[in-house]
């Protein structure tokens, strides 16, 4: 398991993670998304040891990360910006993960380099962006480790490697037991990948549930009376959102659908509708409501309260 | 070990550069001095393996910043930082990966060196080799040290390498001011006299720098201790970059420091060396001088922070901080003044004095004696020495202090009875102060040290014959070597059986005595240059009359080098020095008499010269002399070579280039007949030569021109050395006539040539 607690790191002036707490247990595959400058990447170097904690102390399997080898044994990362040697090729890159990781498979380094179809041979340089993140992820999976960290990883993978990768993922999280830590923009990959998600913002983490439950606790109830009616009709409900279009009005409402249902179905509605939201919907909702103002196409010209 | 052997291979990049490099520089050098035509001794150290000067400071600071350039990207820093490695651990692998890297070129380059020196049979010092792996792997492993400091204290490459130069070099060269100062300062100092808190070379890697500045300093700088001393700076210069290697955060890679404080000081310590220039007496403390000084540092300071600060604001906060390197230059300066005054007026009381010791002279230089070395070791415990080494520091420092430099008026009688020699005072409480002092009177020291018998042993000991490598320039692989050997056989027998010491300058100086007299007339003087242990030595040995064996020998060396003395030529071309045809032409002629029997029933070597050329060559005094040179060149021709140094003998060079009244060269089917190389050109006779009479050939701009330049020692029957003799007074009364002084010309008051006594016989018909 993973801990953080009272997690604080500083660049200067500069809080990037203000006594961020949170636990990510063991065999999942964990989300972390953000708006930019939030801490997520600040987050995974503290993880991985690159940082130092100024204050508070994140812990894996018990142990403090920073400058402890018998840790970071366990934990791998591929950053957004990857480094390779200079000059150098998968093989040689592997010859440097196998001398620092003491697990490191090189059967599993072959399957993986076959399955991706890469080039072991060839100079690392001349690769695409795909395909360097590809090399990456191949050295990183090889490593077999405990724990391994993705930042913004599978950002420039095409479809079909993107599930190559989830699948072997979910193979090493499955068989192995491993642990998977990903941060993405993309909430699609994220929706679809992890089955824990936590919403990093300004240093600390504002919520983190299980992506199901993201799901399902945030709804759009679409809405029409016969007579006039606003947001007050509607006490006893956690409105995120309340917009009307003449006399329908869409809401976003945090709770359980079956109760707001029956809650507002007694009210004899003439339209009363329960959407589903997108994991991206809800992320643009809980953001809003936390004061991350933007404009919502959707909203537009309709009014807000 | 994992760790190590990925730093092995990812160092192997450069590391192979630079063996490939290092190995190819040292071959190229040893090879252009192995196939050199002429060497006087064998080569020192920094001659021998000069290549690897250059990779003490190209290798430690190329193979660190490659070794830790992942601390100056983030991405890098990240990656490395992220693996399951300790950072002391990371550390420590890249720097043996380093050592690893640097020993073997080290090592490589040391071999090859030594192979082909072998190979080519060329002389050197076996114990080098021995002694350059660990001084110049330890001296590489200094500049890597610093470096690893520096990069770990900021996150770019630039900031990095000048950081480098800071760690690497300021305190050695504030001490190298200071030193330099006190140096300047007190007069009676010298580099190789500085206790070693101030001596450049106890850091060996800074003291290669100040070597190419203080040649001296070569003889030190090898030593076993300075390479000690150096491996336990390495030792606590990596304990520290460990350090900091381990507390550095990743996030300062692409960024010069961790904070403004960080550059503030790196700008502080960059003004330094600019303040330190007074305390090192380079500049004068002018009123003009102060304000240059202080604005070039002010203007360092500010341009280095515009650069890494960026912000007026920021730049103009950090400028009371400027104070701080001034107030150090300005504490320098005073204090090495300080220290300098009081260094100079230290003088001892001679009853603390437990001994004195003499480096010589000739320390520090390429042609230090073994006899002087000897000496050098000798420890002077009369008080006759001691007396008047205290006495003489004690006169020099008040002549500085009253002078402002040591100033003492020269005289016929005392000026040339000065000598200057580095002291060594080793008090009873253990104490040394080195001092180099300037004796008034050489020949009293020369006394009172020969009160001591290991002096009188050490200035006779000469080196171990085996220990002799070149003997006039040649190897035991050449010829003239074994010419050369005999003569040094000789030495070798008769020196201990004479009172002569082995070196010249521990003989009692008489500066009127121009003319050599009896036994110690001189033949000349064999150059002889070898090693003992890492000892370099360059003896010249007098051959005297007073040693006839070696003096036989090294005439019939010489004499076999002679192949053509041409003195029928020569005696036309004394026949027409007087009447010479050409602008260009000239005749002159050098000949050194020796066992002149003088009026005192001494003998003497003489020399005379004449010389004619156009505008002189009708003066009056040659109009004198020249008949008298007519005699001479037919006696001359009729002398017969000689090896006995007891014989009145004479020794002739001659030159000359002199047209015939027909317009051809004298001596032209000479010329005619030599073909000449010169350098990488082959001249058909004819051209621009010189000849000279044991075959070789000189290249010379002037046509026609030939010398004769080994000649035999040459003797002469009984009449003719008696008219000889005449000639040689009649020559004198010229000299005399026209102030003519010739080379070696007996004093007025001194005895006259001849002795009539022994040549009672009259003298025979001169031949015309």
């Amino acid at each position: 398991m993973i801990k953080a607690r009272k997690l604080t790191k500083r660049f200067g002036e500069v809080e990037a993670l203000v006594n961020l707490n949170c636990n990510i247990p063991q065999g999942c595959i964990y989300g972390l998304v953000g708006a930019n400058g939030a801490g997520k990447s600040t987050f995974l170097r503290l993880c991985n040891g690159i940082y130092k904690p100024d204050e508070g102390h994140i812990s894996i399997n018990g142990g403090e990360v920073f400058d402890c080898p018998a840790v970071k044994e366990h934990c791998v990362f591929v950053p957004d910006e990857l480094y390779f040697l200079p000059q150098s090729n998968l093989n040689r890159m592997s010859l440097l993960y196998e001398s620092m990781y003491p697990r490191f498979s090189k059967e599993r380094f072959a399957e993986l380099a076959a399955a991706f179809k890469l080039d072991r041979t060839r100079p690392l340089n001349t690769f695409s962006k795909g395909m360097r993140r590809q090399a990456a992820t191949i050295l990183a999976l090889s490593a077999m480790t405990d724990y391994v960290f993705f930042d913004e990883t599978f950002d420039g993978l095409d479809p079909v490697m993107r599930n190559l990768v989830k699948g072997m993922l979910y193979d090493d999280v499955l068989e192995r037991g491993c642990t998977a830590v990903v941060t993405s923009h993309s909430l699609r990959e994220l929706e679809d990948t992890c089955d824990q998600l936590a919403l990093l913002y300004r240093g600390g983490i504002v919520f983190e549930s299980d992506v199901q439950n993201l799901k399902t606790s945030l709804f759009k109830v679409q809405v029409a009376f016969a007579e006039e009616f606003d947001r007050t009709r509607f006490t006893g409900m956690e409105i995120l959102s309340f917009v009307k279009q003449g006399s329908v009005a869409n809401m976003i409402i945090r709770g359980d659908s079956a109760k707001a249902k029956s809650a507002i179905g007694v009210q004899n509605p003439l339209i009363l509708e329960i959407l589903p939201l997108t994991l991206e919907e809800v992320f643009l909702y809980e953001m809003e409501a936390l004061g991350y103002s933007f404009e919502a196409p959707a909203l537009k010209g309709g009014e807000r309260e | 070990m994992k760790p190590y052997l990925e730093s092995i291979r990812r160092l192997s990049r450069v590391g192979l550069i630079l063996f490939a490099l290092s190995m190819v520089a040292s071959a190229v050098v040893s090879i252009q001095y192995c196939t050199a035509q002429y060497y006087s001794n064998v080569p020192s150290m920094t001659h021998m393996f000069s290549p690897l000067i250059a990779f003490i400071y190209a290798g430690g600071v190329v193979l660190a910043m490659d070794g830790f350039s992942f601390l100056n990207k983030r991405s890098d820093s990240d990656f490395y930082h992220s693996l399951p490695v300790s950072r002391k651990k990371l550390f420590w692998a890249i720097t043996l990966a380093a050592l690893t890297w640097i020993a073997a070129t080290v090592l490589g380059s040391v071999l090859l060196t030594v192979i082909i020196y072998t190979l080519t049979k060329t002389q050197f010092v076996q114990l080098y080799a021995l002694v350059a792996v660990p001084f110049f792997t330890i001296a590489a492993m200094m500049v890597f040290a610093a470096c690893a400091i520096a990069m770990s204290l900021t996150g770019t490459a630039i900031t990095g390498l000048g950081l480098t130069v800071l760690v690497f070099g300021l305190i050695r060269f504030v001490q190298f001011a200071i030193a330099r100062g006190i140096v300047a300062s007190t007069q009676i100092i010298n580099w190789l006299d500085l206790p070693w808190y101030l001596s450049p070379v106890t850091n060996i890697a800074t003291g290669q720098i100040a070597q190419l500045l203080r040649p001296m300093l070569r003889q030190t700088l090898y030593s076993p201790i300075n390479i000690l001393y150096s491996a336990v700076i390495v030792g606590v210069e990596l304990v520290l970059a460990r350090m900091l290697f381990a507390r550095r955060p990743s996030e300062l890679a692409e960024r010069g420091a961790s904070n403004t404080g960080m550059q503030t000081a790196f700008a502080c310590a960059a003004v330094i060396p600019v303040v330190m220039l007074f305390a090192s007496g380079i500049i004068s403390q002018r009123n003009v001088s102060i304000p240059i000084v202080i604005g070039i540092a002010a203007g360092i300071y500010v341009i280095y922070q515009v650069i890494v600060l960026r912000t007026t604001k920021k730049v103009l906060l950090s400028l009371p901080w400027l104070l701080i390197p001034l107030a150090i230059g300005v504490a320098g300066y005073y204090g090495t003044n300080s220290a300098a005054s009081s260094m100079q007026s230290y003088v001892p009381n001679t009853q603390d004095v437990a001994y004195v010791q003499f480096g010589g002279s000739e320390r520090g230089s390429e042609s230090t004696s073994y006899q002087q070395y000897m000496v050098s070791k000798v420890r002077f415990t009369e008080t006759d020495v001691k007396q008047y080494a205290v006495d003489t520091l004690r006169d020099n420092v008040s002549t500085i202090r009253q002078s402002g430099y040591l100033n003492y008026s020269y005289d016929a009688q005392s000026g040339y009875m000065l000598t200057t020699q580095p002291v060594t005072f080793v008090l009873n409480n253990g104490r040394k102060i080195s001092r180099v002092l300037t004796f008034m009177n050489q020949n009293t020291l020369l006394t009172y040290c020969e009160e001591n018998s290991d002096f009188n042993a050490a200035i006779r000991t000469l080196a171990p014959q085996n220990a002799v490598c070149y003997l006039q320039g040649d190897d035991p692989y050449k010829g003239g070597y074994l010419e050369s050997d005999q003569i040094l056989s000789a030495y070798y027998a008769e020196l201990p059986t004479t009172k002569y010491p082995a070196n010249d300058s521990y003989r009692y100086y008489n500066p009127f005595e121009t003319n050599n007299t009896d036994d110690e007339q001189n033949y000349g003087s064999l150059s002889a240059t070898g090693y003992v242990g890492m000892t370099r030595f360059w003896d010249y040995y007098t051959i005297r009359v007073g040693m006839p064996k070696t003096a036989s020998a090294w005439m019939s060396y010489e004499n076999s080098l002679s192949k053509g003395e041409y003195l029928d030529l020569m005696q036309q071309m004394i026949a027409k020095s007087t009447t010479l045809e050409d602008n260009m032409d000239y005749f002159n002629v050098s000949m050194t008499f020796y066992n002149a029997p003088m009026s005192d029933g001494t003998k003497q070597a003489m020399s005379f010269y004449y010389d004619s050329s156009t505008g002189n060559g009708e003066s009056e005094m040659n109009a004198t002399l020249q008949p008298l040179m007519n005699e001479l060149a037919a006696i001359m021709l009729r002398s017969t070579p000689t090896t006995n140094p007891n014989d009145f003998c004479v020794f002739t060079n001659w030159s000359g280039r002199v047209h015939k009244a027909d317009g051809t060269f004298y001596g032209a089917d000479i010329i005619a007949s030599q073909t000449v190389t010169g350098g990488n050109s082959t001249f058909v006779s004819g051209g621009s030569i010189y000849y000279v009479s044991d075959g070789s050939v000189v290249y010379s701009g002037l046509n026609g021109a030939i010398n004769s330049y080994n000649p035999n020692y040459r003797t002469f029957s009984a009449a003719d050395q008696a008219r000889v003799i005449e000639i040689l007074q009649q020559w004198k009364v010229v000299q005399d006539q026209y102030n003519y002084t010739a080379y070696g010309s007996t004093p007025a008051d001194g005895p006259s040539i001849g002795d009539t006594r022994v040549y009672a016989t009259p003298s025979p018909t001169p031949v015309g």
